[in-house]
């Protein structure tokens, strides 16, 4: 039985927000049974009281002093906004 | 002059200092030398030879007046996901095609302020997603050894382009092993640092828990003279660690009398090639030679480390990449009014197949329903893992195993079977997981190919390993070998 059908794929490509096509739609369901058949190993390894890792390290939060600093060019920063109409970038109608 | 490409930076500082020759000609060596090797290995994805050639003018300039930075005047390849002001930063993806920065990684910020010499950027498999180099947008890179094999990945072009002489170093970076594996598969030396010792600021990130950059030399000490440059705490990076300011190459001795190195099992089983196994414990044994003591040891979670990884790199990766929104920079599909079917065909067009199906991966692993038994399940594996490491290295000062499974596979072998893709890693993830420093030298060949021996240490142990790397290259040849291209 696979685990990952179809509808489970159209779902997950809605979640990230890109059209596949129906030959990788095809081609990922196939191809996450096998990796998430590989990944059940996990479920051997006793896990019970242990605290999960998101990061190493010993994060603190980092506080800095309030003072301006120079920012980016606009222009430059700008630049790469696929469509623009002068200082702003334009986006799609967002509100109907 | 000729051949000075074929120097490495401590002799090219030696040569720059003594007036033997300039900058200006060091880089002419390096830019004739990609002209005639780089339509066989195509190691970069953008080539800056004015930009080259202005610096190497302006370092000359330092060097007359007195520059004692090693790396004033040495010519660098930088891989493509460290923004470049002004230049462009594809990251091997279509989705950032002429994308260009308006501010510089730390990194690259460390390495202009000294003048080092951008030849150009490194190709990449798409958004560092990928062990062989093939998974870039614009081109394949292939291994200087051999052209019919890959270079390794995702560094592929960095650890090529070393490899190649094209470049005195390059900087790549590293989350499963994508330092460490090219340079292993190319026969130089590569190191992923101990996460937050390299600031991340201007890189383009992966997996933000995993990401590390660092160095690709032909020479240990080439190495230490690479990350002195480049370590060090900056306010821009929340995650890069304070206090550590102390040059690394002056302090190498390459002494390991009385060190304890343990060699874990499990990075010794099937799956791993003979070759790979016997060069490995040949180096092991030249270390205990030169007074290591060695001691056999167990890791017995590592097999379980492949697939921690490609479950959280892969969310971690789902996360950061939906910034690509065809909105703000990057490839838009600007052929229709609603926003979300330019969002959903932006991302189509722009991102390639293994990026979309490690996004699957992340956001199936993350989904309600699904995440307890692999997002939430693989990170607690993680701190097994780390546990594990942590309760070694109060044992012993550094593991030694092999870098890779294999010597380079050969282009196409690999593409269409994503898990044997993803065995590449096999033995560079654990060190990601844990947030520990691994370096992988060149200790042997097999059919005409470099094999890596990789050195793993606890948190900030990059002075051991490198003394061990140096110690083993001062009484070993294999890193004098190059490909006769």
């Amino acid at each position: 039985m696979s685990e990952i059908d179809q509808k489970l794929i159209e779902h997950l490509a809605s979640l990230i927000r890109i059209d596949l096509n129906s030959e990788e739609s095809e081609l990922f369901a196939g191809q996450l049974n096998g990796l998430v058949e590989e990944f059940k190993n996990l479920q051997l390894v006793d896990t019970d009281g242990v605290e999960p890792t998101g990061h190493i390290g010993d994060l603190v939060t980092i506080m800095r002093t309030d003072e301006s600093s120079a920012s980016l060019d606009q222009e430059e920063v700008l630049m790469n906004a696929p469509d623009r109409n002068g200082m702003f970038i334009k986006v799609k109608r967002v509100i109907e | 002059m000729a051949d000075l490409w074929k120097l490495n930076i401590s002799d090219a500082f030696d040569g720059l200092h003594k007036k033997d020759f300039t900058s200006a000609e060091l880089t002419e060596s390096c830019l004739d030398r990609v002209n005639s090797t780089e339509m066989k290995i195509q190691s970069f994805i953008t080539i800056t030879e004015n930009v080259a050639r202005d610096s190497a003018k302006e370092a000359d300039l330092k060097i007359q007046q007195g520059s004692t930075e090693y790396l004033t005047g040495i010519p660098m390849q930088l891989k493509d996901l460290l923004c470049t002001k002004g230049i462009e930063t594809t990251c091997g993806s279509q989705m950032l095609k002429g994308f260009i920065p308006a501010y510089n990684a730390t990194v690259v910020e460390k390495l202009n302020s000294v003048n080092a010499v951008t030849i150009g950027k490194g190709n990449m498999d798409e958004f560092a997603m990928g062990s062989s180099c093939e998974n870039s947008a614009f081109h394949p890179t292939f291994n200087p050894w051999d052209l019919t094999r890959v270079p390794g990945g995702s560094s592929g072009g960095a650890a090529a382009s070393v490899a190649a002489g094209q470049v005195l170093f390059s900087i790549g970076s590293d989350t499963g092993g994508s330092i460490r594996q090219p340079a292993a598969l190319c026969g130089v030396v590569g190191l992923k640092p101990t996460y937050g010792l390299v600031s991340r600021y201007g890189l383009i990130a992966f997996a933000s828990s995993l990401d590390q950059i660092g160095p690709i030399t032909k020479t240990v000490k080439d190495n230490a003279i690479v990350l002195d440059s480049i370590m060090g705490h900056d306010s821009h990076d929340a995650t890069s660690l304070t206090g550590f300011t102390n040059k690394l190459a002056p302090q190498i001795t390459g002494n390991v009398k009385g060190l304890k190195i343990g060699i874990p099992k499990e990075y010794f089983v099937d799956g791993i090639d003979l070759a790979v196994k016997t060069a490995v414990l040949e180096a092991v044994k030249v270390l205990e030679s030169l007074g290591a003591e060695i001691i056999e040891i167990s890791l017995p979670h590592t097999e379980y480390a492949l697939s921690c990884y490609y479950i959280i790199a892969p969310s971690e990766c789902s996360s950061n990449l939906a910034r690509y929104d065809g909105v703000k920079y990057g490839h838009s599909f600007l052929d229709t009014d609603d926003m979300w079917e330019a969002m959903r065909l932006s991302r189509a067009q722009g991102f390639g197949t293994e990026v979309k199906r490690r996004m699957m991966i992340g956001t199936y692993a993350l989904s309600s329903g699904y995440y307890d038994a692999y997002y939430l399940k693989a990170q607690k594996v993680r701190t097994i893992i780390k546990q594990e490491f942590e309760d070694t290295f109060k044992l012993i000062d550094a593991i030694v195993c092999p870098t890779t499974p294999s010597v380079a596979f050969g282009v196409g072998e690999k593409m269409l079977d994503p898990m044997a893709m993803y065995m590449n890693d096999v033995c560079t993830i654990p060190a990601n997981m844990a947030g520990l420093p691994g370096l992988s030298v060149p200790c042997g060949m097999s059919d005409g190919l470099p094999i890596g021996m990789q050195i793993v240490g606890p948190r900030l142990s990059e002075k051991t390993l490198y003394d061990i790397g140096y110690a083993f290259e001062q009484h070993t040849e294999w890193h004098r070998q190059r490909p006769g291209l």
